[in-house]
């Protein structure tokens, strides 16, 4: 596997948290992200089957004592709603999502029509479960991932960060 | 068909320093048998003790991690075999019992049950030891073997027997959690 030219910077700002453990589901704007976290030795990469199960091995890493980021796609994260309720919520796991923004203002991708719906109740979702997000529009805006952090393991909850698709693609 | 209990005395009699992650039945009824500040038996979501301990064995390489799962509970959350096998932690340990009931939600039969073979869907998704016990004594005498063994390892228990703890017990699960982790990082200080 290549390595890109340019740092992703959503793995800088995964350095800049002290974070080498990432769980993840691949998304198709994620590429680029997957690609480089693979390839990064500092970064020890969970892939799981399903996104659920990913709350549950990130809850197991804070366990363990390692901060870890969940790279998901939002459809993902309404699949894991039992889970972040039952286990994030229940267990006060701060549990960072970085979720790519499916769906939302500006998805122009082909299939894009079917991501509106899952674009639409994502915020009201994240609310419902009382979830902090930003939402990181452009590539420098993930500067907010270390704010985020610090916040989940301050107060001891999942938080997020809603990444939308120039924020994620790099080319 | 194992008796749960007595399994579980046997586990507990060669438990050290293991986390022990168990699900319902099996995890409260072990964390009777065998009290620990490494018991981490109310996982919250059915089907997560799976994914928990492959989080915990592949944050912490040098401790041994037990999943205590039930086949219900393994069912709703299959996939993660395949993530577990994928990603190859030598020092989990998933033991699969199987009452062939989803015994904290009426009885019904457990979906599949009387097709499906856990140990075969283990070594398909890739798991390094699989084992499978229907016999105590055998059990009991071969646990060593399986517990020294290069993980990730998967274990199915067919075993069956009443509840130890009555299902409405309320428990002091947060306290479990913040328990466990604190134990973990003082080893790490150490």
């Amino acid at each position: 596997m290549k390595a890109l030219e340019t740092v992703h910077p959503l793995l800088t700002e995964l350095r800049r948290c002290g974070i080498r453990h990432v769980v993840t589901v691949p998304e198709s704007w994620s590429v680029d992200i997957d690609r480089q976290l693979h390839y990064d030795r500092h970064f020890t990469v969970i892939q799981v089957s399903r996104e659920e199960e990913g709350v549950g091995v990130c809850a197991g890493l804070h366990v363990a004592g390692r901060d870890a980021a969940f790279v998901i796609q939002n459809g993902g994260m309404l699949a894991s709603v039992n889970a972040l309720a039952g286990v994030s919520r229940q267990f006060q796991i701060p549990l960072l999502m970085l979720i790519a923004y499916r769906g939302s203002f500006g998805d122009s991708a082909q299939n894009a029509v079917n991501q509106i719906a899952k674009g639409i109740v994502t915020e009201p979702v994240l609310r419902a479960l009382e979830i902090s997000y930003e939402i990181a529009a452009k590539p420098e805006d993930l500067r907010v991932i270390k704010d985020v952090h610090d916040y989940a393991k301050a107060w001891c909850r999942p938080a997020a960060v809603l990444m939308k698709k120039e924020a994620m693609y790099l080319r | 068909m194992m008796d749960r209990e007595q399994c579980l005395r046997v586990l507990a009699g060669r438990r050290t320093n293991q986390v022990v992650v168990g699900a319902y039945g099996a995890g409260r009824d072990f964390r009777e048998l065998a009290p620990s500040p490494l018991n981490l038996c109310e996982v919250g979501t059915m089907g997560m003790a799976s994914s928990i301990g492959l989080g915990i064995a592949a944050g912490r390489p040098d401790c041994q991690v037990w999943v205590l799962d039930g086949d219900g509970s393994l069912v709703m959350n299959i996939g993660s075999l395949i993530s577990i096998a994928n990603n190859r932690p030598k020092n989990l340990v998933v033991f699969v019992f199987v009452n062939r009931i989803y015994e904290a939600s009426g009885g019904q039969p457990v979906v599949g049950i009387d097709r499906l073979s856990f140990a075969g869907m283990a070594e398909a998704a890739g798991f390094e030891q699989v084992f499978e016990f229907s016999d105590e004594e055998q059990f009991e005498r071969e646990l060593d073997q399986v517990l020294a063994s290069a993980g990730p390892t998967f274990v199915v228990m067919n075993a069956e027997g009443k509840r130890r703890i009555p299902i409405n017990r309320r428990s002091t699960n947060l306290e479990e959690w913040l328990l466990v982790r604190r134990t973990l990082a003082e080893q790490t200080a150490e």
